[in-house]
């Protein structure tokens, strides 16, 4: 069975993803087999662009074949507040980083992109630098 | 009038031993004595105990009625019935495994039964074994697939159990409707992507199928 693509993380409310991964047709592939399985399934998909970190939804057309845009301008809103988490969280789960250092910086990450909490000068520091080497 | 014993010097008893009637036990070993004594009594039967008096008499207990317990009743052991239950005072605490059949109800204070227990993934399941499981990826993988939670071996049907993922680095996707012991059905896949999402389930249906109770996420 195929595994769930890295960084197409399924929510509540949607599924979320990178330009990069939804560019992917194994991707496309994956969440319409997923759908099938699985009703609960159909749901927008936000994906976020990489560079721009700017969102845009879809949802699967009536035939289950392909994707079709769909508008809904808040939760685009709501998803690109994060966009910073997943596109370094992506970054970090891919890179070639030790597990220890994978797992540090993870939480870093989700305490600055995800909670929007401020770091100490010293955790912000090796964060940056951490992520920069990347 | 004054009795001598004589014993030998060999075996440490008395050649010739004295009888009941005078003071002794007719016997020449300690289990045949107490063996004697007790013909002698005339009246102990099986299950009797011989308990100590006002007097310092040695008399005797009859046994008691089944399912009775031997109770002190002032400065004398009595056989009562068991009462009904077991009132407890202070810190207790059981050990091994143990099983309330009935009811239990917690009248006063806190009652916290959740303790978090950590399952690896493996071949896409894990085995239950609490009630709250934190659940990390096969090999440490940055993410995996879980498609079943097997209870059948520690459960009964209905129990409730929340999954979270052992860490935020390791993504753990709980997948919906992928048939096997333990299968999730619910309302889509869920990924368990940070330490806030947390998703809970009731095992169902002879512990096989396990039905979606919430989901917690915020992005």
């Amino acid at each position: 069975m195929t595994k769930c693509p890295l960084g197409l993380v399924y929510r509540s409310m949607c599924i979320r993803t990178l330009k990069s991964i939804w560019n992917k047709q194994s991707t496309k592939n994956y969440v319409i087999e997923s759908i099938k399985r699985s009703s609960g399934n159909l749901k927008p998909i936000v994906v976020i662009d990489d560079a721009t970190k700017k969102a845009e939804c879809f949802i699967a057309n009536a035939d289950l074949t392909d994707f079709e845009l769909y508008t809904d301008m808040l939760l685009c809103r709501k998803i690109e507040t994060i966009a910073e988490y997943a596109i370094t969280k992506h970054h970090i789960q891919t890179s070639n980083k030790s597990k220890i250092e994978k797992e540090k910086f993870t939480t870093i990450n989700e305490k600055r992109n995800y909670m929007h909490q401020e770091l100490e000068t010293k955790d912000e520091k090796e964060f940056n630098k951490f992520v920069k080497e990347l | 009038m004054t009795r001598f014993l004589f014993g030998s010097s060999a075996g440490g008893h008395v050649a010739t031993p004295v009888t009941i009637a005078n003071g002794g036990t007719g016997q020449t070993s300690a289990q045949a004595a107490l063996d004697a004594l007790a013909a002698a009594s005339g009246s102990l039967v099986q299950g009797d105990i011989l308990i100590v008096d006002a007097s310092a008499n040695l008399v005797r207990l009859a046994r008691g009625t089944d399912n009775y317990v031997l109770t002190m009743n002032g400065s004398n052991p009595n056989w009562e019935a068991a009462s009904a239950g077991v009132s407890l005072s202070g810190d207790n605490t059981w050990t091994g495994t143990n099983q309330f059949q009935d009811e239990v109800s917690i009248s006063a204070g806190d009652c916290l039964t959740f303790e978090l227990s950590t399952r690896t993934i493996s071949s896409g399941a894990i085995t239950g074994n609490g009630n709250s499981i934190s659940v990390d990826t096969e090999a440490s993988a940055s993410s995996d697939d879980l498609n079943q939670a097997d209870f059948s071996g520690s459960a009964v049907s209905g129990s409730v159990f929340y999954l979270k993922a052992f860490n935020d680095g390791r993504t753990v996707v709980v997948k919906d409707g992928i048939s096997g012991t333990g299968e999730f059905l619910g309302s889509g896949d869920f990924s368990l992507d940070n330490g806030q999402d947390v998703i809970a389930f009731s095992a169902f249906y002879g512990l096989t199928n396990n039905y979606e109770v919430s989901r917690s996420d915020n992005l």
